[in-house]
């Protein structure tokens, strides 16, 4: 094809172009779209964001094991009195527990107290899901 | 272009960019969601239409249309500025599409690059211009749905963006020669298509 017929081509795609109008999207396409990017933007001030990062927690945690690692190694495991095989703690508790040798308590309240303690627990996961629920907004 | 800073969305001195676009572009950057909403009604048939005709479906059209524009509300504090704005609208739409293509795997029929006849250009023009307007619309879009994708991106947006070459090689990343060399390919290809399709249409109004 020559330049001419080129010419010729583009100019009747031109014409076809000019009758190929723009196509609109649905009503509502500006709506839904600025109603998303709002809803995202709220999400993004409720989102969960760790107080120590994942490195600090992972540094932390080598640490830990490597001090846990050296102490074994250095002191080992049994206590034949190097490590704190010498400090008797004992006598320290004596005073702060030592009324309850005496103490005796009805089996009412040892139930009620056990309850109480089964209860708490059952309200931990209870409570968060109603305060995720209030804070996410989603 | 070195006269704006992406990281402070300051876009004022940028000559690519009217001044209505660099007041909105100022409020976006600052979270203002009505702003937002006149920059989409500015562009969004654009960007639409682009991603109607390379897709070839109305849903998929409007979901990356979407999600084109969550892209640019979220970058648009990276935009240099070096280009028009909407044509840096169309590099993100033109992207969005060839990766929803590659996602659906769903490729149109080859069309052969073929010669077009010397007498096909005016007995279709003939035939078109008989054509009530509707008629007209509703064929050329039909041949436009039968254009592979990447084709009938270059001939809508050699159109969008008012015939410059220099701002199709900012959305394609081609170089001119290869975008003049492709455009001439494409205008042949949907050339052949509505030839072919004009001859249906006239066998089937002849009975």
């Amino acid at each position: 094809m020559d330049k001419h017929e080129e010419k010729e081509l583009e100019a009747f795609m031109d014409k076809i172009m000019a009758d190929a109008p723009l196509e609109s999207p649905s009503i509502d396409f500006t709506k839904n779209l600025v109603q998303h990017i709002e809803a995202a933007q709220h999400k993004e001030v409720y989102q969960y964001k760790p107080i120590m990062p994942r490195q600090v927690l992972v540094l932390l945690f080598i640490g830990l094991m490597t001090l846990t690692f050296y102490l074994i190694a250095q002191y080992g495991l049994e206590s034949d009195g190097r490590w704190f095989g010498n400090v008797s703690v004992e006598p320290l508790f004596d005073n702060v527990w030592g009324w309850l040798e005496n103490y005796t308590s009805s089996k009412i309240l040892m139930y009620a107290i056990l309850l109480f303690g089964l209860l708490f627990f059952v309200q931990v996961p209870l409570l968060k899901r109603q305060l995720d629920k209030k804070l996410m907004l989603d | 272009m070195d006269c704006c800073n992406p990281t402070r969305c300051s876009v004022v001195q940028c000559a690519m960019l009217t001044n209505k676009e660099k007041e909105l572009i100022e409020k976006v950057c600052n979270g203002n969601t009505v702003a937002f909403s006149s920059l989409v009604d500015d562009y969004k048939d654009l960007v639409y239409t682009l991603s109607l005709r390379m897709l070839g479906n109305r849903e998929d059209a409007e979901e990356v249309a979407q999600d084109v524009f969550i892209k640019v509300f979220t970058a648009l504090r990276t935009f240099k500025g070096d280009s028009k704005l909407s044509t840096w609208m169309y590099r993100i739409a033109y992207n969005a599409c060839l990766d929803r293509i590659k996602k659906n795997r769903k490729l149109r029929v080859h069309v052969e690059v073929e010669q077009v006849r010397k007498v096909a250009l005016m007995e279709m023009e003939n035939a078109l211009d008989k054509m009530v307007q509707e008629e007209r619309t509703m064929l050329i879009n039909a041949c436009l749905a039968k254009l592979p994708p990447e084709d009938v991106a270059i001939i809508s947006l050699f159109y969008f963006e008012e015939r410059s070459l220099l701002e199709m090689e900012k959305i394609l990343d081609l170089s001119a020669n290869t975008i003049k060399v492709r455009l001439f390919r494409a205008r042949k290809k949907l050339a052949i298509i509505m030839e072919r399709n004009l001859d249906i249409e006239i066998v089937q109004s002849n009975g």
